[in-house]
């Protein structure tokens, strides 16, 4: 599956940012196809977020085959608000950095470093943690089959 | 050294299938679902409109009783609703699980359609002063209200003006409040049925007397 970003057009009514790998997709048609890609798997499996509490909070959630990311831009909407993005990576947590920069170089905007940060430290102890699983059930299950034996 | 790769084996694909599950650990979503004794009357709602209009304002504010100051823009997929019990005036309803969507042209194309046959109760809101002054949003506006109102097979529109503020700064009276709605309609009245646009309100979401004369109407 292809890693895909989205970031909100700046003003309503404007083309939203679509990219699928790197490459933007200019298409309105073809945006709004994609974006509705996530229906797809609905019913099955639920891609909406939890609203979060706090004013802004950086979202990472597990969803099959990949992660679905929202973080924070540097820039501005046209009312003021920080922009974010929506990403859906399936890529190693070590190449998130490049694959967003060689996104939204194109377009002229930035991410915010310390939502980069949470991110991918997230992304990290989450695969840490699925190593550490994958482990201790191996050694479990060898433990009961060799005690049996 | 055939069973302990068998071992492994299993170990990893049970492994994988708990992580793959959704709902894992901390990245679930757990829904409190929790039983009410009598019976209360039950709304899916659904508030719609163009980006930065106030719907997740809206929404934050009927099920936390909290007016959010700038919140960050809707992610695209959307943003889960909890089920919530709402209480006015020792009335009671259930609002029943729904999505915050954002207002982008994009997600408004692929999700709002599936959101107003689900829904049963819509608001409909936008920047009310956007909408007099800049011709491209009042178009884009009214091509949503219109694709509002052919997939909402007679349901209840509210039409909700936001940022009433910003048309009136200080000066804001009942009279010029009624002559904005007056000319919203107006705007609106070369496509739409009366009927259909009859219920509009102004709003100024910040204030809390305001947004809760709008909560008052899912009770009514």
């Amino acid at each position: 599956m292809k890693n895909t970003l989205f970031i909100q057009a700046d003003k309503w009514g404007q083309i939203d940012f679509l990219f699928v790998d790197s490459n933007r997709v200019l298409e309105k048609s073809e945006i709004i196809k994609i974006v509705s890609g996530r229906k797809l798997l609905r019913g099955k499996y639920d891609f909406t977020i939890s609203k979060s509490k706090e004013i802004f909070s950086e979202v990472i959630k597990k969803i099959p085959k990949g992660v679905l990311i929202k973080g924070q831009l540097n820039e501005r909407d046209s009312s003021g608000r920080i922009a974010n993005f929506t990403c859906f990576y399936t890529g190693k947590p070590k190449y998130l950095e490049s694959y967003l920069e060689s996104c939204l170089s194109q377009i002229g905007k930035s991410y915010n470093q310390k939502s980069i940060v949470f991110i991918k430290n997230s992304l990290i102890n989450y695969h840490y943690f699925q190593i550490f699983i994958y482990v201790f059930s191996a050694a479990l299950l060898s433990f009961i089959i060799l005690k049996n034996t | 050294m055939l069973p302990l790769l068998l071992t492994v084996l299993l170990a990893g694909s049970t492994g994988f299938f708990l992580l793959k599950k959704e709902g894992f650990g901390f990245w679930g979503n757990e829904e409190s679902k929790k039983s009410e004794g009598s019976p209360i009357k039950e709304i899916r709602l659904a508030i719609l409109g163009p980006s930065s209009s106030g719907k997740t304002t809206l929404f934050h504010y009927l099920t936390e009783g909290k007016i959010l100051k700038n919140p960050d823009p809707t992610s695209l997929t959307g943003e889960k609703i909890k089920e919530k019990i709402i209480e006015q005036d020792n009335k009671r309803i259930k609002l029943l699980s729904t999505e915050d969507i954002p207002g982008s042209e994009s997600s408004i194309m692929a999700y709002c359609e599936n959101l107003i046959i689900k829904s049963d109760f819509i608001f409909f809101i936008f920047n009310c002063y956007l909408f007099q002054i800049d011709e491209k949003y009042c178009l884009t506006t009214k091509a949503f209200i219109d694709f509002v109102f052919r997939h909402n097979n007679n349901k209840r529109v509210i039409l909700i003006g936001s940022h009433v503020d910003k048309l009136h700064n200080q000066q804001d009276s009942e009279n010029s409040r009624r002559k904005d709605t007056e000319n919203i309609i107006n705007i609106l009245l070369p496509e739409f049925e009366i009927d259909k646009i009859r219920e509009i309100e102004l709003v100024n979401l910040t204030s809390s007397k305001e947004i809760s004369n709008l909560k008052s109407m899912l009770f009514k």
